[in-house]
């Protein structure tokens, strides 16, 4: 059977879909918006707890452009772990997720333009040690991850990357950090990466993600020339996002993005293309979760000018 | 097998003298030197085939624009940041100006047929070549240099290029001019506009497409024309939209959704035509009605 397309049309009429897809594809900031807008019900309950996802900031974090305060970001992700686990301290959080005999692949970003910063790479690192997992068993890299017997024969992953926005998959967020899982990357190029989510799915990749962070220090949120990046297009947001699921903690940093999109042009402005791979990571793969109602954000810190 | 070996053998003759030749063809448009800026190594060149290599990620926007090939020559000059030009040759000018719609914030044609200038960054085109002068960092001489580098570029392309028969058809009034924004690949579709994640519109690279943005921020609507190869294929599509988005159509050309805004959508012989978004039933009504006129009257 043909699969029938998912029109604006579609999302407008169709509550259940618009609470997935439509703040992704139109921009509406929540399903109670929807059915204010379709005159339909809000659906109110599911099966199932929520998804956790940690949304914190610090005002006074930045010491240059993408470059954090060493102890500040430390600080940072040991609060969102914390908060995150749910347990008491940020020992206690980080053993939850990582074992003294882990193998430990920490995948960075090293987009020249905005990669994920050093600092946060040795925070993440530190934490790891503080789990017992000897310096031999970790490594952090973006390039080269195919060749080396830690990230392909490890037990545990963290995935953390700037959010950006991307000219042909909408954005560059943690999703698409895998695409260095595989050699073979114009596979997963047609109908603008739509399933990029198939990364998650490699032998190498599935069920070994132990934490998703998105940095969100100096996110791109428009992208114009062949480098796709002018700091024009950046704003200290000053935050990271933590999640287990890559899905959730990307469909709310889109959200974000789309927001100073449409604070900075003064109207609504898609992202062009649609970040359609974290939709159809939901609706095709079942990765994770895109949908906002099934997704519990927590703030912490500094939250003026959060956009969400 | 021997048919095809001897083919092998003209390949392998002929390819090398033409790829030497649109090599200097990009080369003869760069300059050696400007402002204390000096070319350092060698040019560097990428076809379809290895963009990927060069710019990754960013790489697909080209290729949906038919793109050919890419000189890229950087320039150093001691102090002071880098400087990367690029001249893209996207074959036919409508591609040059397609992609150079992606970027456009204002109407501004201080280089070449459009240009646009961002912090260390001058963009333009020309013909049919689509020109990137970036560094990473600006000073206040390296913006000069760039100003200098684009001059030299504009002056050195002679010809200048057409723009799409496509934007005949969009109506001035209440029109956004630097919104126009080019394409004939299905991605694009949803630039301004949220509208389908497939191709409901069977637009290809034979198609020739346009979006526009109208009125005020707060009250904006946006028109997307398509001018197909033939009636039959724009016929298909008209029918195939309808189908999956709005029905209702098919008896009256203006209808108002389910979030109170008005689509007008109508397709007359090679060309579809739909407005969406607008906020008020008249508005719809006379850009569809307008686009119509001005088609016909071209005698298409």
């Amino acid at each position: 059977m043909k699969k029938k397309p998912i029109t604006r049309r579609q999302l407008l009429k169709n509550t259940a879909l618009a609470s997935v897809g439509g703040f992704l594809y139109l921009n509406f900031p929540g399903s109670k918006h929807i059915a204010k807008a379709s005159g339909l019900n809000i659906r109110s309950n599911y099966p199932g707890e929520k998804t956790r996802v940690v949304l914190i900031r610090d005002k006074d974090l930045l010491t240059d452009f993408n470059k954090p305060d060493q102890v500040k970001i430390q600080s940072m992700l040991d609060q969102a772990v914390v908060t995150l686990t749910g347990v008491s301290n940020h020992t206690e959080a980080w053993k939850k997720l990582i074992k003294p005999e882990d193998i430990v692949g920490i995948k960075s970003n090293n987009w020249r333009s905005l990669p994920t910063p050093p600092e946060l790479e040795i925070a993440i690192k530190q934490c790891v040690s503080r789990s017992g997992v000897p310096e031999k068993n970790i490594s952090v890299r973006d390039g080269g991850i195919i060749e080396d017997p830690i990230f392909m024969d490890g037990t545990a992953l963290i995935n953390v990357r700037p959010m950006r926005t991307h000219a042909w998959s909408g954005v560059g967020s943690l999703l698409k950090n895998y695409i260095m899982f595989t050699n073979n990357r114009p596979a997963l190029h047609p109908d603008s990466c739509a399933d990029l989510a198939k990364l998650w799915k490699l032998p190498n990749v599935e069920g070994k993600t132990r934490l998703n962070i998105l940095v969100m220090l100096n996110p791109l949120f428009h992208g114009v020339g062949r480098n796709h990046f002018n700091k024009e297009f950046t704003w200290e947001y000053k935050g990271l996002i933590v999640g287990y699921d890559p899905v959730a903690v990307d469909s709310i940093g889109v959200r974000i993005i789309q927001a100073k999109r449409k604070a900075f042009f003064g109207e609504d402005r898609p992202l062009n293309p649609p970040a359609k791979h974290i939709f159809l990571a939901d609706t095709r793969h079942n990765i994770g979760t895109a949908d906002a109602e099934k997704i519990e954000l927590v703030k912490k810190g500094w939250m003026e000018d959060s956009l969400i | 097998m021997a048919i095809r070996k001897k083919y092998l053998l003209l390949l392998l003759i002929l390819v090398p003298p033409l790829m030497t030749s649109s090599a200097k063809t990009l080369n003869q448009y760069l300059p050696k030197a400007v402002n204390g800026w000096v070319t350092v190594g060698e040019d560097h060149y990428y076809n379809p085939e290895t963009l990927f290599d060069y710019i990754n990620g960013g790489a697909e926007l080209f290729i949906s624009y038919d793109f050919e090939q890419v000189i890229s020559r950087t320039y150093k000059k001691s102090g002071q940041p880098d400087i990367t030009v690029e001249i893209f040759d996207m074959i036919k000018a409508k591609n040059a100006f397609g992609v150079f719609t992606h970027a456009r914030e204002s109407v501004d044609s201080i280089f070449g047929q459009g240009s646009q200038t961002f912090e260390g960054a001058i963009l333009f085109w020309k013909d049919r070549y689509y020109i990137s002068i970036v560094s990473d960092e600006e000073t206040g001489d390296s913006k000069k240099a760039q100003v200098a580098m684009a001059k030299k570029i504009d002056k050195a392309i002679k010809q200048t290029g057409m723009l799409p028969e496509i934007l005949d058809w969009i109506p001035e009034s209440l029109l956004v001019p630097e919104s126009i924004f080019y394409f004939h690949h299905y991605v694009w579709l949803n630039a301004f506009y949220y509208i389908s994640d497939e191709n409901l519109l069977n637009i290809t690279d034979k198609t020739d497409a346009v979006l526009a943005k109208y009125g005020e921020p707060e009250k904006r609507y946006y028109l997307l024309i398509i001018q197909y190869p033939d009636n039959n294929l724009a016929g298909d599509a008209y029918k195939n939209f309808a189908e999956q988005y709005a029905p209702e159509i098919k008896t009256h050309p203006v209808v108002k959704l389910e979030d109170g805004k008005w689509i007008a959508c109508k397709v007359d012989h090679d060309l579809f035509v739909c407005v969406f978004n607008a906020h008020e039933e008249k508005n719809a009504g006379t850009l569809l009605k307008t686009v119509l006129e001005k088609h016909s009257s071209s005698g298409e």
